[in-house]
């Protein structure tokens, strides 16, 4: 007897290209690097905020990296 | 007459399946700007600060740039219906919680914030769940009508929402007003409820990743969805992204201050509730195309408009152009690539939509904050306007860009 099985799904097969992975880019990225902004922003806001209020009693340049103000300055939540 | 408006720009409400996922995302759409204007109140009136009420509203869209691709496969894998029934289920719970804690006076800031990330989280598993649902439900014809009545219900729910709520908190209080919410989420868990159950696509046996890597690919190998889909990514990140540069150019370019930004929002909130409506009366797949060319150009030259004037009046007007067009471009770009989808890539499509132009514009909106005040609001206008709508215009010249925009027909190989 044979049995009405439904055919199993075979998936379409994905081919790798420069393209793709140019494309899959261009679609992932800007999520990924807004996220990564924003919480390294979270991560670091409190050093970059006691630095600069050291940094206006003193007189000086505030005692953090430079990236991290960047990043804090960028985050308009930070 | 009614007759007639239905027939043109409701049809896909003929189709009772659609009809009932329309009633639930119109009641889950003003259940959520009504948690929004609520949510705010209730924390402003606590702690007093307006960067704890931004926060709030970030807790409540951040999920948007994680929780797609997930969401997405898992459309793809399960009884959609039943996914849409969980997040109203999730969102009934935190109304509720929110609804007791205001009404028993435990309520603390932090619990509002953690709840909006709740809320968060179950409206980005609605959006995609919801635009693949719709997708499944009318015929390939009727995609950009059932997709724009979806676009209009987020659209007039900014209205309607906030609307309803007002009067309620002035008279009840933040707890009648949490309530309102509530049994807004229980009606779009009774319409998602009495839809047949959608069936589960087969297995493909492959991960996670994989599997939302192969949607990727599936757009990739389809030169017309993969057109649309970039120039969508450049849509949201040139003309979408504007929120961080409006109140800055209201204030230096209109001298209207945070009221000439207020009304430059209504410009942009009821110019795309208009466009939705006259985009769900399109029939043809040639009439499709030639609003998708004209709102693709009117959507970077309203905002050349806006940059250019010093008049709040030409302002608002600019920013409802804008507006109506944007949601326009919108709402017909994402008819074109789910109208060339199968159905079980339906919801990995969805997630892309939401996943790859929530991104660019999150991305955007983050690096226009940071250099407007070196460059201008105005000038960022004015350029990313002028290069929107440059783009629109080459993308018209190649043999994909004409099957974009209608002037051909798209290859059957394609719609496989």
């Amino acid at each position: 007897m044979i049995s009405q099985q439904p055919a199993p799904h075979v998936p379409e097969p994905v081919r790798m290209s420069a393209g793709l992975l140019a494309f899959v880019a261009v679609m992932v990225a800007p999520a990924i690097i807004a996220t990564a902004i924003v919480t390294t922003a979270w991560a670091v806001s409190d050093e970059v905020y006691a630095a600069e209020r050291v940094a206006a009693s003193t007189g000086g340049p505030p005692p953090v990296a430079a990236w991290k103000s960047a990043v804090v300055g960028i985050c308009p939540i930070h | 007459m009614l007759k007639n408006f239905t027939a043109r720009f409701g049809v896909a409400l003929q189709y009772p399946e659609f009809r009932r996922l329309w009633m639930a995302n119109a009641s889950s759409q003003a259940a959520s700007w009504a948690l929004i204007v609520t949510r705010g109140f209730l924390i402003y009136h606590q702690s007093g600060s307006s960067f704890y009420v931004g926060l709030s509203t970030f807790a409540a869209m951040g999920p948007m740039l994680v929780v797609p691709p997930i969401i997405g496969v898992l459309a793809d894998r399960m009884d959609r219906r039943r996914i849409l029934s969980m997040a109203y289920l999730l969102d009934i719970a935190q109304s509720l919680a929110l609804m007791i804690l205001a009404a028993t006076g435990l309520i603390e800031v932090w619990m509002i914030i953690a709840l909006s990330f709740v809320n968060g989280v179950s409206r980005a598993t609605q959006l995609p769940t919801s635009q693949a649902l719709a997708a499944s439900l009318v015929p390939r014809e009727r995609l950009l009508n059932a997709l724009s009545l979806n676009a209009s219900t987020q659209h007039g729910s900014r209205l309607i929402g906030p609307g309803i709520v007002t009067p309620i908190l002035a008279v009840g209080g933040a707890p009648a007003a949490f309530g309102v919410a509530v049994i807004l989420y229980v009606i779009a868990l009774w319409q998602a409820r009495s839809m047949s159950p959608q069936p589960p696509q087969p297995a493909t046996g492959r991960g996670f990743i994989e599997d939302f890597f192969s949607g990727l690919a599936y757009v990739y190998d389809r030169p017309v969805m993969r057109l649309m889909l970039v120039i969508l990514v450049a849509h949201c990140g040139l003309t979408m992204a504007f929120e961080s540069l409006l109140p800055g150019f209201a204030h230096n370019r209109l001298g209207a201050g945070e009221a000439g930004f207020g009304w430059l929002m209504m410009g942009v909130g009821s110019g795309a509730f208009i466009a939705s409506i006259f985009v769900s009366g399109l029939n043809t797949h040639r009439g499709r195309g030639t609003a998708l060319i004209i709102t693709g150009l009117l959507s970077g030259l309203g905002q050349v408009m806006l940059s250019l004037t010093t008049s709040l009046a030409v302002g608002v007007f600019a920013a409802a152009i804008m507006g109506g067009a944007q949601a326009g471009f919108m709402t017909m770009g994402q008819a074109v690539t789910q109208s060339i989808a199968t159905n079980e890539y339906r919801g990995r499509i969805a997630s892309i939509n939401s996943f790859s132009l929530g991104g660019m514009m999150a991305l955007m909106n983050l690096f226009n904050g940071s250099i407007a005040d070196t460059f201008g609001a105005q000038e960022l206008l004015l350029i990313y306007g002028l290069t929107f709508a440059a783009i629109v215009a080459l993308t018209i010249l190649p043999v994909t860009g004409r099957q974009v925009y209608g002037r051909r027909a798209i290859p059957e190989a394609q719609l496989a």
